[in-house]
Order: structure tokens, then sequence, then C-alpha cells
């Protein structure tokens, strides 16, 4: 009952020794676990032991809930038939040039919003407020436009990775993000690094970049996750074989003819990359949390 | 002379100064306004220009007025659409809404496990938004083997067919958009929770608040807030869905799960008629916009009650 002194709500430790807050903090625990095992983590697990069971057994009646045997080498085949790696690769690709591009981007372009100020700061900071605000379904077709054929230049997009990579690097939001964090890096210390004769990329670089580190990981890590499950502009743009990504493969398996196992599987290959990177990074995850929600 | 010359000098200095800071900053702006330009904003200009045009393919022909927005209201399935899209909004705020503000108040208090029940919670939040909807489309399936289908037989029921069942197809929907989405909201809540001070919960006690009360006076008034802004964004998210019903059911059975967001891409990629796509996409911004300007009024309002 040691817990009891480390309680951070409502519910005052003191109070812990009365039966009936006892009861109640109990329950609520009860309740949450419930949810937290049953309902948030079962349904990925059973696609795993469901995935086992051969197709037959699937469809039987009555129904199993483990399969007869657990053939590890299933994974392998699923693997190499529905050609997980390829996909994996592309994927990959496609997430980590959204993340460089994204933090480049608006990286810099949050230091120059919150430490170089050039004139019309305010205005800039404005629209891209209002930016954040306007839906991405309603231009659809006036992108698809663009990216078959670029204004001015004229060439296409269709079959590359660039409308993913650009469209990742033009986020309001984390430009939002980036200049709110950079804010509380102090004046003194850039004033400082100026009259040390550094340029303004040499501030960037050398202090920017090392004092921002925490907020560089979390965007990148929101990033990297949002862009690999990207699914619906991959898979109006992409149609080269070769290029495919894993969401838009996963809708396509829907209408072959690999078995609802063979799916199932290749589903949770689509899920344990993010499972995986959030068990390492879940604290850093969690502190962004902290960060992107504070209001205003 | 020499010390209005090294005025003059220091003058131009800082001229040249001023010039280069802003030369540099907006250097440094230049790609991602470039990309909010070509990305963001311009999409917007050329889909308000182009719903009043004609369209061969996807190039204008004529100026045509309102016709495209005729053509939408009376296509018997926008209004069926419309509606669709609102029980989509109801449901997940009957769903969705209530249900992340009771968890993040009871995640508040625990003192054993909280980081487990936290990653937990978490957890469906990371998963990929198609992913998840396969995933569902298999807890959903209709035949024997489909979790729920399992879960019922338990009870001895025969397997039903959930999706595929036209009354409630919006609302499984919403349930599995609702796990991916619940997660990451609570944990929202949570962080905003863990920010009030417990001297004020202890000061309630003393005026002989109980449980219940400290919620209502104290933790409640501290998120109400953030509650706000993600009901709003929340609604927002909701009203333009498209990615969800589209794998899971394409808008089906029988158009009992379309939504505005779902007509837009089959207009533009399966009709070959972009010049309506874009003009519900000018239609579904407008209502979007409302919800947005009722946010605003209602935030102040908020902010004025809190002091």
């Amino acid at each position: 009952m040691k817990a009891f002194n480390d309680m951070r709500g409502a519910l005052l430790n003191t109070e812990m020794k009365q039966p009936r807050y006892k009861a109640l903090y109990w329950a609520m625990f009860v309740f949450l676990l419930f949810y937290a095992v049953v309902i948030s983590l079962f349904p990925v697990v059973w696609i795993l032991i469901a995935g086992f069971k051969d197709p037959q057994e699937l469809y039987q009646i009555p129904a199993t809930l483990f399969p007869k045997e657990f053939d590890i080498t299933k994974l392998f085949e699923v693997w190499n038939q529905l050609k997980i790696y390829k996909y994996y690769f592309n994927t990959a690709y496609m997430s980590i040039g959204s993340v460089v591009l994204c933090l480049l981007c608006s990286g810099l372009a949050g230091y120059a919003l919150s430490k170089i100020r050039p004139m019309g700061t305010k205005l800039v900071n404005n629209i891209v407020f209002w930016l954040m605000l306007i839906p991405g379904t309603m231009s659809t077709v006036p992108l698809y436009m663009t990216f078959k054929e670029f204004p001015i230049f004229g060439f296409s997009m269709m079959d590359t990775y660039w409308p993913i990579w650009l469209m990742g690097a033009a986020s309001p939001f984390n430009i939002i993000l980036f200049r709110s964090y950079f804010n509380g890096i102090s004046n003194e210390i850039v004033e400082a690094a100026k009259i040390d004769g550094l340029s303004s990329i040499g501030i960037f670089r050398h202090i920017i970049l090392p004092m921002g580190q925490p907020i560089f990981l979390v965007v990148g890590l929101f990033t990297f996750m949002s862009s690999f499950g990207n699914f619906f502009w991959p898979y109006l743009l992409i149609s080269d074989e070769n290029k495919i990504v894993l969401a838009v493969q996963l809708y396509k398996l829907k209408s072959t003819t690999f078995t609802q196992d063979y799916q199932m599987l290749a589903v949770l290959y689509s899920v344990l990359p993010l499972i995986i990177l959030y068990a390492i990074f879940q604290d850093k995850i969690i502190s962004g949390i902290n960060i992107g929600g504070v209001k205003g | 002379m020499d010390l209005k010359l090294q005025a003059k000098t220091k003058g131009s200095k800082g001229f040249v100064k001023l010039i280069k800071k802003n030369l540099v900053g907006w250097l440094l702006l230049l790609p991602a306004l470039l990309c909010m330009y070509f990305f963001i904003l311009r999409p917007m200009i050329i889909g308000t220009y182009l719903s009043f045009f004609d369209m061969k393919g996807y190039t204008p022909t004529d100026f045509i007025g309102l016709e495209n927005y005729k053509r939408i209201f009376n296509d018997s399935m926008f209004m069926k659409n419309l509606i669709n899209t609102f029980k989509y909004v109801l449901w997940s705020i009957v769903i969705g809404f209530f249900l992340p503000v009771i968890f993040s108040l009871m995640l508040n208090e625990m003192a054993h496990m909280r980081a487990t029940l936290r990653f937990l919670i978490y957890l469906p939040a990371v998963l990929p938004a198609a992913s998840v909807s396969l995933l569902w489309y298999f807890v959903y399936h209709p035949s024997a083997g489909g979790l729920l289908n399992m879960l019922i037989a338990n009870f001895g029921m025969e397997p039903y067919v959930w999706l595929q069942d036209s009354k409630h197809t919006i609302m499984y929907i919403i349930i599995s958009m609702t796990w991916c989405g619940a997660g990451s909201t609570v944990l929202y809540y949570y962080a905003t929770l863990q920010g009030i001070n417990r001297e004020i919960y202890e000061a309630a006690v003393i005026d002989g608040a109980g449980f219940f009360r400290r919620i209502l006076t104290v933790s409640l008034p501290n998120i109400s807030g953030i509650v706000l802004l993600f009901f709003v964004r929340q609604i927002i998210g909701v009203f333009s869905v498209m990615e969800q019903p589209m794998m899971m059911t394409d808008g089906g059975p029988n158009g009992a799960s379309m939504t505005l967001g779902l007509q837009i891409y089959k207009y533009a990629f399966r009709y070959y008629k972009p010049q309506f796509a874009m003009a519900l996409g000018c239609i579904l911004f407008l209502i979007l916009l409302i919800i947005t300007c009722f946010y605003y009024v209602l935030d102040k309002k908020i902010d004025k009650m809190n002091g």
C-alpha cells in the first residue's frame, strides 16, 4: 500500500484509509485496467493469434480462440510471399524523407520566426495559424492537379514520393511547435553568439540544434509515425509496383486471393514497427504530448 | 567632423545589418512558405475558383456560375450523405467525447501501474489509420472467425453481420475510430490534469468537498478549455472523414456509411467529375468554417468564466 503516497489526483493520500474511498479507487483501477488490457491491447494480440490459424480453421464453427498449432515459420512465409521487406523499405524511405524535409523546413522557419524575426514576422505568424484551419479534404482535386502538373514548371510528381515529402515539409502545426519551443531558448545566448561572430546559420547549428534537441526528436517521431501510415496520397499518386507503400498494399490485399490469415499477419507487420518505436521512445512521445498540449 | 563620419558609417553598417537580417530571415522562411503556398493555400483558392467552371477531365472549359452546386444539391445522394455525416459526428460525440474525459479523470487518480496503464491506453493511437481500419474489419468480420462473432458465440448467439447491418454501420466505424483516437485525447487531458496544483484539492477537502464535488469544482473547470478544443477538433475531423469508411465498407452497404468526404473522393476519382468534387469541397469547408467560428465564440466565453 506504499504506492498511495504517490497519489497525484483529487483523492488525498490520507483519505485512502477510508473504506469507501479505497473501494472507489480500486473500482476505478479495475475499470482502467480492463480497458487498457481488454479493449486497447487485446485486438492487436488477437490479430497475431488468429493469423496463425489455417484458413479452414478461421471459418470453422465453433470458432476457437487459439490456433491448433503455432507454426512460427508462418511469419517468415508471409514476410517472403507478401514481400513485406519491399514495402517496409519503401515506407521507410517515404517516411524518413518526410522527417528530414519537415525538420529542415519547419525547423528553419520556426527558428526564423522566433529568433531572427525579419520584417513581417507577425503577418507570417498569423498566416501560419490560419492555414492550420484549412481542412485537407477540400483540396483533394486541386492538389492532385498540382502533383500531376506542377504550376509554372509543368513537371509531374506522379509515381514519386515528392508530394508526400513536400506536404510534410509544410506543416503549419509543426512550425508553431518549433517557434514556441525556440521562444523558450533565451535571447541572450543567441545575442552572445552573434557577438562572438556566429552567422545565423551557425547559431542554428551550434545553439538551436543542440538546445532544441527534444523538440526535433518529438516532431521527427510524430512525423515518422504519421507518415508511416500514410495511405490516401500514396494510393492516389503511386501506381508503380516498385514504389507502393505498406498501407496501400494492405488495402489492395483485401481484393487479392491471399487468404485472410495472411492478411491478418500483414496487418500485424504494418503495426509492429510503430509499436516497437513507441515502446522505445514512449517517454519522448508522452513528453511530446505535453509540449503539443499547451493550448494557444 | 570625425564623429559625424563615425556616426554615418555606423548608421550604414546598421542599415546593412538590417538588410542582412531580413534577407537571411526570409531566406530561411522561404522553403516552408513556398510549400505552404503550393500545397495548402493555392489548392484552396484554385479549388474555390474552379468550382464555378465546367471541366473536361482536369481542364476547365466554361464558366457556369453556380451550376455545379445546383447539380450537387439535386443529386439525391447529397442529402443522404450530409445526414450520414451528421450521424458520424453525433455518434462520435456520444461514444468518443465523454469516454476520454472519464478515463483521464480516473488515470489522474492512479497511484499503481500508472506508466503501464498510460502505455496501453495510448497504444492504439500510434497505429496507422489504415491498419486500424483493416484490424477492425477483421474484428467485425461476418464469418464465425471474426473476433466479435467469436465472443457472442460464447453466449450461444449466431454470427452477426456487423458492418453489413446498414442501420448500425456508422456506429461500428465510429467505435473503431474512437478506439484509435481516444488514447491520445486521454493523454492530452491527463497532462492538463497533472498540472493542477494539489493544494487546491486539499483546500477543497477542508471545505468539506467530497471526491465528486472536487472533480466538479476543481478538475473539470481546469480542463474545460482543452476539452472544448478537442471537442471542436473532433467534430471537424469526423466531419471530413473519408479513409475509414473507404477502407472498411467503401460507403456501403448500399450507401449507408457514405460521407461527404468519401463522396468528394468518388466524384473526383471514380466518376471523373472533379468540378463536383471541388464544389462539394467548398460546401464542406463552409460548414467547417461555421463550426470553427462557434468555437471561437465559445472559447472566449469559457475564458471569461474562468476569469
